[in-house]
């Protein structure tokens, strides 16, 4: 009995240090908009170049490769870029080192980068809000 | 003389409901896998726990080339559940955190209301409360999870009302209901997410037994029951199936989850791998009592 009540005193100590500590907080969307307003992107000018090297490379998501689909081309691409698979891998959940893209070669040895640099993935993102232009 | 008739009637109204025995071992373990059970340690005791989650076991990132998952570690808990009364279990552990949020510390709570007793109380019935801190690094993105504006946006709660019956010495089932709170979601998500658990027990021989776990979400994107979760948002329910080894001195599960995240704040709003697609991994619980 004795070592109840202080065990519960801590609870309710510690009961009374999170009930201040819950917020309900919704953070802000993606800041994307004013950083691509002076940028012009397209799939023939730029973003081809940077898939060709980050995804679409032997082995990956190219004829034979183990990543699904073939994005040597913007034909190729369409279907993910359609059902919002292609912004969920390499924004929402470019930090999982499994599932964002381009993956950790910690899981997969044949990546050839972890990430994109800071600079592609703002073309990506920017080349995405703006509907995913051919040229 | 009537009246101590009367209170000699009391008295054995009373000590034969006190003399009920509670059902024992409803579950092994105080968690099935991914879910806390209703179990709760005696006074006293001393858990020490270790739960591993391995990679993908299939899929692209599984197969050979990661040994079926096993050179990865999508999630590792290390830590301890003691029992400050018979009624009544806490808990700390550290955890790698498979989701946006890394390096996770965690307390636990557990209160035991309501024991099953043989041919009495037919359910038994428990309160689970879990606090969890990331003590990670602040990212400069002000719109990712981690970018922690304020101290409280490191924490997530979960808190959960547990009911399980033991139907026979070989089968016992477990309802939950819960809410699981984030101090601080990206755009388009919910703080509060209400879920719902069933877990299963079966015995197989006298040390074995098969064992689930689903965790559901039931609002937000995270529901299977939300029109705009997917495919956009890729979210998928944490399922789990697994054997448990008991050998007297220490609970041994073997099991097979899609979930990544090991505990309930990290996995109900974070599970993004797909049974369907091989992205389920092989993971372990081996779980030491001691007497203090």
């Amino acid at each position: 009995m004795n070592i109840k009540i202080p065990c519960l005193s801590l609870l309710v100590i510690a009961g009374l240090y999170l009930v201040p500590s819950c917020t309900n907080d919704v953070l802000p969307e993606p800041e994307i908009q004013s950083q691509c307003d002076t940028m012009m992107v397209t799939y023939d000018a730029v973003v081809k170049d940077i898939i060709d090297n980050s995804c679409a490379y032997a082995g990956c998501h190219s004829p034979g490769g183990i990543g699904v689909g073939n994005y040597d081309s913007y034909d190729g691409l369409l279907p993910v870029l359609d059902n919002g698979l292609f912004e969920s891998r390499v924004v929402t959940q470019k930090d999982d080192p499994a599932l964002g893209m381009p993956p950790n070669s910690s899981v997969y040895p044949e990546s050839a980068k972890d990430d994109l640099t800071e600079e592609e993935l703002l073309t990506i993102q920017c080349w995405l809000l703006a509907g995913y232009p051919k040229n | 003389m009537k009246g101590i008739y009367s209170v000699i009637i009391a008295l054995l109204a009373v000590s034969s409901l006190l003399g009920q025995n509670p059902v024992s071992e409803t579950f092994s373990d105080r968690w099935v896998i991914n879910s806390p059970s209703v179990e709760i340690l005696p006074i006293r005791k001393l858990d020490i726990r270790i739960t591993h989650r391995f990679g993908d076991l299939a899929g692209n990132a599984g197969g050979w080339k990661s040994f079926y998952g096993l050179e990865n570690a999508a999630d590792v808990a290390i830590g301890f559940e003691y029992g400050v009364s018979n009624r009544m279990n806490i808990g700390f552990s550290r955890t790698k955190g498979a989701g946006p949020m890394k390096q996770l510390v965690h307390g636990v709570l557990k209160m035991n209301f309501l024991r099953q007793m043989e041919g009495g109380t037919p359910i038994s019935l428990s309160g689970f409360g879990l606090a969890t801190l990331s003590t990670a690094e602040r990212s400069t993105d002000p719109s990712s999870v981690t970018y922690f504006e304020k101290f409280a946006h490191r924490m997530a709660f979960h808190v959960s009302l547990i009911g399980a019956r033991k139907f026979s010495e070989r089968f016992s089932l477990q309802l939950s209901a819960g809410v699981t709170h984030r101090n601080a979601v990206p755009a388009g998500d919910e703080n509060n997410l209400i879920n719902t658990g069933l877990v299963f027990r079966l015995q197989a021989t006298k040390t074995l037994a098969i064992i689930g776990d689903v965790a559901l979400p039931l609002n937000g994107r995270q529901s299977p029951f939300n029109e705009a979760s997917s495919p956009l948002n890729d979210y998928n329910t944490p399922l789990g199936i697994g054997l448990e080894f008991n050998t007297g001195g220490h609970v041994f599960q073997l099991n097979f989850t899609n979930s990544a995240g090991i505990m309930p704040t990290d996995y109900l709003p974070y599970t993004r791998s797909d049974w369907a697609e091989g992205q389920f991994r092989i993971g372990f619980t081996i779980s030491r009592l001691f007497n203090l």
